[in-house]
């Protein structure tokens, strides 16, 4: 009997969602609580399960669904994610009356979709997993279904998206005709064993990149491929900025990773320059076009792609240092963002969601402990110690620095500089500006400030997760 | 004894920052309660800083009080704290200083009183943390941290146009550290190691010398600040609260000059006296042009401000004539001690005297609410006591002999006229002109017929407890400035006997 130890997370979430759903038609309206208590019980009840058969698991390797410490590791970060966005957005969308289970359910097919992400050992299996994380994202974007913001939005990101996801398939078929294998290990081997190759192969092979880079470029939301992201951050629910801020940028690192380290490491000498120049004009459009965004979404969204172009510089060095620089880098930001959206979710303006920076004008004299918070995360963001946000930059420059990268390692300090005075422009209001509206909190915030706080524990200490990084990336470079 | 065994430079570290995070939350205590927690905080790390100068081995140039333990495993990042003697007299600066404004700010009014004891508490910690630390990252962190309490004190209790100061300090100063981030970094992938100590034994080639040179330089000396780097002081100062620009002249300049006697001055040795003619310009510009400007201003906060920038001139001067001692042909060894001691006595004395005048202006501003020196006239008719020690002060800025203000410039200028006779006469110059303006503010403010119908009232016991310490000090180092010498002589020796060895 063959045993589905190895595929049973995802296979308990399909089922889980299912009975959901069916169980959420039969509750009236003030019990839907209920669904929601039964859907973070699942995620929970997942983190469990993988914990405790973490050792049967990962010994089940299938050839094409890998189960290893790396998949585990970043399926229980997903899961612990999700659960937090969870909270945070339950909160918020049962305060503006907009709460339906479905939008939880969707949710989780994105999680569906990341986690066969990192569990892909296939570039078709790899495929299926962002399309499904793509189609549930497009879906909850489109959830604020009043406003013609969101709609745009979704429109918009619906249409590149399939372009996009075309792009992807068209690299991959490209592959799958030069090596004649869409297993990423065999194409690893193919590219290793062939050896020198002639330039009617190189062109193939360097077409088949662009296809794909391009694509993954777009999924990540690198410039110039960043158009969509302003929009959909800006139209889209605060608590669809959050989920879309965090969790799919570690599932597009993990493509990425799977890609372009697993795979296509033997072809580096051509993808490196092509995402080092990703890497270069996203921390320059990121950086510069923040500074005049009056929206805080909108901010936070070039923010996003500033970022995105340090956590592919990390990349396009390709050695094993680097890629722990960007993985550590990788989570830090998510943590930043969580928290920072998180913090936004408890705040109303006049009843209304936070839209404007100027909405949050003199926080700090009514609700000081909120407003430290959002200084902690804003400063966190700007890269200025003691903070993570500061460790992962070192490491990222410290990487550059040791390969003797002197001009990126300065453009990107210099860089960090420019994105200082947007992130403090937020501090100024907050706190040097007077009161001009009514600020309430949603509910107290206990879990977003140990979220914050956490920004400022792993500033002091940040061993572990430097630690964690180190290990995750230690697979790929053992042989 | 239990002194012994306790990590005493933890504690000036860390119980300012603790309980200063503790005190920006306490909103709903009284005002009173308030100060007198902050009082006994700051008192407390001031008794600590004395012990640990009273446990101080002078005849030492080794480190002491060395806590040193693995803070972040992976990047090879101590815990690295320790002092020696220069560090030790800028943590007991900033002790005093903290000290003193803590006393002051009872003296005024302002709204979220909390808070702005808090970030001065905090910002004391992170001052005594980049004076006694020994690795690089750790000192980066404190360096860089200094820049969140400061901004949140311009920005919420600074003048009229404190955004646009405040942001244009925090730029300048992330700009300048950054670049130094970038050099700390590559020091030490070449020295294998992030402490401080192992990069001076680090060979290097000119080129790449001169490459941290100017990084450092240009960090360090937008701090200091040097000219043409220095635009970002007069704003902060004229929109910085009081106290605010106490700590600004008092000890936050400072730190530029300490930063260069820790890191360029031994690191990048040979690049310093490869661009040592490009260098001595630069602090006489600062000296001769920033006076000229300073006697220009009309506000009081700016004039000083220049004047700061003037001052802090002799403390760049004399490091960059180290290196024009260093010089095969010009070797001196005698002249290039005196040069760093000059350097680091200036920066104690100005130290002092601009902390002292921005307290006076601040003083002065709570009673007529203007800082312009056009609307001041006469205040000695209403205030005598105070103005005696504001002219005390401004005779102490001009440099007069017996004042702290004299002994570090005077050292200065000895040490230029060994170098070159134009250097010695060029920085003489700021005697005349920092004489014109500060005794020109001096009879515009103080002399002369009352503008103000009513009087103003004299200070208080309290503001003349604050300038009645800060009198004595000056006379003290003025007097005696042997005291100070006897903290620093071996470690300055030391640092300059190194030199000469590499």
């Amino acid at each position: 009997m063959m045993n589905f130890l190895f595929i049973m997370p995802e296979i308990i979430i399909t089922t889980s969602m299912s009975v959901i759903l069916l169980i959420d038609l039969f509750l009236k309206k003030k019990n839907k609580i209920i669904s929601y208590y039964l859907i973070q019980f699942t995620l929970l009840f997942l983190i469990f399960f993988l914990i405790r058969n973490f050792e049967q698991i990962t010994s089940l390797n299938h050839q094409d669904f890998s189960t290893d410490i790396f998949s585990i590791v970043f399926k229980t970060i997903l899961l612990s994610g999700l659960i937090i966005i969870f909270y945070y957005s339950y909160n918020f969308l049962r305060y503006f009356k907009v709460y339906k289970t479905e939008y939880f359910l969707i949710c989780l097919f994105g999680l569906l979709g990341m986690m066969i992400i990192t569990s892909a050992q296939d570039l078709l299996i790899l495929y299926l997993g962002i399309e499904l994380l793509s189609l549930s994202l497009y879906s909850i974007i489109a959830y604020n279904k009043d406003s013609a913001f969101s709609s745009e939005a979704a429109i918009k990101y619906y249409v590149l998206g399939a372009i996009a996801s075309g792009f992807l398939l068209f690299g991959i078929s490209l592959i799958y005709g030069l090596t004649g294998t869409i297993s990423l290990n065999e194409v690893f081997q193919f590219i290793y064993d062939s050896g020198s190759r002639d330039a009617v192969q190189n062109v193939g092979y360097i077409f088949a990149l662009t296809f794909i880079i391009v694509s993954l470029g777009f999924k990540f939301g690198a410039a110039p491929f960043h158009m969509w992201i302003p929009d959909v951050y800006h139209g889209s629910l605060l608590p669809t900025t959050l989920l879309l801020s965090s969790l799919p940028k570690i599932a597009v690192f993990i493509i990425f990773i799977k890609l372009l380290l697993q795979a296509f490491i033997g072809l580096f000498h051509f993808w490196a320059d092509m995402i080092l120049i990703l890497a270069l004009i996203s921390i320059v459009i990121g950086n510069i076009i923040a500074i005049v965004q009056t929206n805080f979404k909108r901010m936070l969204a070039y923010s996003t792609i500033a970022n995105i172009g340090f956590i592919l510089i990390g990349i396009s060095l390709g050695t094993q240092e680097s890629f722990t620089a960007a993985t550590f880098y990788t989570l830090s930001y998510v943590i930043m963002s969580m928290a920072i959206f998180g913090i936004l979710t408890f705040i109303t303006i006049n009843g209304k969601a936070v839209e404007e920076i100027s909405d949050l004008s003199g926080l700090n004299e009514n609700h000081p402990w909120q407003a430290f918070l959002i200084l902690l995360t804003m400063l966190s963001l700007a890269g200025i110690p003691p903070l993570i946000g500061f460790h992962a930059k070192l490491f990222l420059i410290q990487v550059l620095v040791n390969s003797s990268y002197f001009i990126i390692a300065l453009f990107a300090v210099i860089m960090t500089v420019i994105g200082a005075y947007y992130y403090l422009r937020v501090i100024k209001v907050i706190y040097f500006d007077k009161v001009s509206t009514k600020i309430n909190l949603i509910i107290s915030s206990l879990i977003v400030s140990i979220n914050t706080l956490l920004l400022l524990y792993l500033g002091l200490f940040p061993y572990n997760l430097v630690n964690l990084s180190k290990f995750l990336m230690s697979g790929f470079f053992s042989t | 004894m239990i002194i012994n065994n306790i990590p005493i430079l933890t504690f000036l570290v860390w119980i300012p920052i603790i309980s200063g995070l503790i005190i920006f939350f306490l909103d709903k205590y009284k005002d009173r309660q308030l100060f007198y927690i902050s009082i006994f905080i700051s008192s407390l790390i001031l008794i600590l800083s004395l012990l640990l100068l009273y446990k101080f081995n002078f005849s030492s140039h080794t480190l002491q009080f060395i806590e040193k333990t693995i803070w972040i495993k992976n990047f090879g990042i101590n815990y690295f704290l320790a002092v020696d003697g220069i560090s030790i007299l800028f943590i007991l600066l900033t002790t005093i200083t903290t000290f003193l404004i803590v006393i002051f700010i009872t003296t005024e009014k302002y709204l979220q009183i909390n808070k702005l004891l808090s970030l001065f508490l905090i910002l004391e910690g992170l001052l005594i943390g980049v004076f006694c630390s020994f690795d690089s990252i750790l000192f980066y962190i404190f360096f860089e941290a200094i820049l969140i309490p400061l901004f949140l004190i311009i920005g919420i209790w600074g003048g009229n146009n404190r955004i646009y100061a405040t942001i244009k300090f925090f730029l300048y100063t992330l700009f300048g550290s950054v670049l130094m981030l970038v050099s700390l970094i590559y020091l030490s992938i070449q020295a294998d190691s992030f402490s401080i100590l192992d990069m001076y034994s680090l060979n290097l080639s000119l080129s790449t010398q001169i490459f941290l040179f100017i990084s450092f330089l240009i960090a360090f000396g937008i701090k200091t600040p040097m000219w043409p780097v220095h635009t970002w002081l007069p704003d902060a100062h004229v929109e910085a609260p009081t106290t605010g620009s106490v700590i600004l002249a008092g000890v936050l300049l400072k730190v530029g000059g300490y930063g260069m006697i820790r890191f360029l001055l031994p690191i990048t040795t040979d690049a310093g006296i490869y661009l040592n003619d490009y260098l001595i310009p630069l602090s006489l510009i600062a000296i001769i042009y920033i006076s000229f400007v300073a006697i220009a201003q009309q506000d009081m906060k700016k004039l000083i401000a220049y004047s700061s920038v003037a001052h802090m001139g002799f403390v760049t001067l004399g490091i960059f004539l180290i290196f024009n001692f260093l010089e095969k042909n010009t070797y001196n060894q005698d002249a290039a001690l005196l040069g760093l001691q000059g350097a680091i006595m200036q920066m104690l004395s100005h130290g002092l005297i601009s902390a002292a005048l921005f307290l006076c202006i601040g003083i002065i501003y709570s009673r007529t609410q203007s800082k312009l020196i056009d609307n001041q006239s006469g205040i000695i008719q209403s205030m005598p006591i105070f103005s005696a020690f504001m002219i005390f002060f401004l005779l102490a800025n001009s440099g007069l002999p017996g004042t702290s203000g004299f002994v570090g410039e005077f050292m200065v200028i000895l040490a230029s006229i060994k170098a070159n006779f134009l250097y010695a006469f060029l920085a003489s110059l700021t005697l005349v002109l920092a004489a014109s303006y500060s005794l020109w503010l001096g009879k515009r403010v103080i002399f002369g017929n009352p503008k103000n119908t009513l009087a103003l009232s004299e200070i208080n016991t309290t503001e003349f407890m604050v300038l009645l310490i800060l009198v004595i000090m000056v006379l003290f180092i003025g007097l005696k400035p042997e005291i100070i010498m006897i903290i620093m002589n071996e470690t300055t020796t030391h640092i300059i006997n190194s030199l000469q060895k590499g």
